[in-house]
């Protein structure tokens, strides 16, 4: 796919991501990294949903989550943005983990989220 | 979608840490194990993650950063930091994965700033880089492959005498290192 590291891949890595939620509504934060290698957006195509909305932010190397969080009340694709200032273009190598949290519900149906992340 | 393994749908996470295991492992890192009520999976094919509680995160934590020698005048942070205040789960893995990365982090901010001045402490510093990391339970089972070949290239490039791919890394994936005497 790329022959040096460091430098930007040829196209952007695109893999499926899923987990679980609290129904409590309390975050998770998962401990997966991720290397953004192509310069640019980091997206998200939600296609399993929880049974109530989806929030998903982007978490630093220093623990610290460095992009909004996005919002999913059904299926769709975003792409994160940086709490900075706002923009959706993110540096290339830089590491990610994802934090998450579903709305709070008594009922207890679903709380698994799955889709396509592009980064 | 076809990747979850062992989980039913509607089942509630508890978050009720059971006992730790330390694990051993002789590379020059740890694989702090947990036992808890609840499972969670995400992410890279089928692996399972558990949830922890924040003490249950920071006894991980703890325990690896015990096990991680770090360069001369730099210290480990009291406590693992985290994204937000009040009740939060993490995964396993989350306090190990900051230890780990906070060492690596401290070990390519050594050589940066020990090359061209003191040569046995930026040795030191590549052979921790080149022989430890790569080993270490961030990089084997935690990071992806962009992320571990990224890193190969940043080596290749330091034992070189290029500076450029660590100065990347430390300058993209920011931390703030605590100075004092262990």
């Amino acid at each position: 796919m790329f022959a040096t590291a460091g430098t930007a891949f040829a196209t952007p890595s695109v893999e499926y991501v899923s987990g679980s939620l609290n129904f409590e509504g309390t975050l998770v934060q998962y401990p997966t990294y991720r290397t953004h290698t192509y310069p640019g957006i980091v997206s998200m195509s939600i296609d399993d949903m929880v049974q109530t909305y989806l929030r998903l932010g982007l978490r630093d190397t220093a623990n610290v989550q460095f992009t909004n969080s996005e919002q999913w009340d059904t299926y769709g694709t975003k792409h994160f943005h940086l709490s900075s200032n706002g923009s959706d273009q993110i540096a290339q190598g830089k590491r990610f983990a994802f934090n998450g949290r579903m709305g709070a519900t008594s009922i207890h149906l679903n709380n698994f989220w799955g889709g396509t992340l592009t980064y | 979608m076809g990747n979850r393994a062992g989980l039913a749908r509607g089942v509630p996470v508890l978050i009720t840490v059971l006992a730790l295991v330390v694990v051993v492992t002789g590379t020059g890192c740890a694989a702090a194990g947990t036992s808890v009520a609840g499972t969670a999976e995400q992410g890279q094919g089928t692996t399972q993650e558990r949830f922890l509680d924040e003490s249950g995160m920071q006894a991980e934590y703890r325990i690896e950063a015990g096990r991680l020698d770090l360069p001369p005048g730099v210290v480990f942070p009291e406590a693992a930091p985290v994204s937000a205040s009040g009740p939060q789960s993490f995964g396993e893995g989350v306090g190990l994965v900051f230890a780990q990365q906070y060492w690596i982090f401290a070990w390519e901010r050594e050589w940066l700033d020990q090359r061209g001045k003191d040569p046995t402490r930026e040795n030191a510093a590549l052979r921790v880089l080149k022989s430890e990391v790569p080993k270490c339970e961030f990089m084997t089972k935690y990071l992806d492959e962009a992320g571990r070949q990224y890193f190969d290239g940043y080596v290749r490039r330091a034992q070189l005498g290029d500076p450029s791919g660590f100065q990347q890394d430390v300058t993209v994936n920011p931390m703030s290192l605590e100075k004092g005497d262990r």
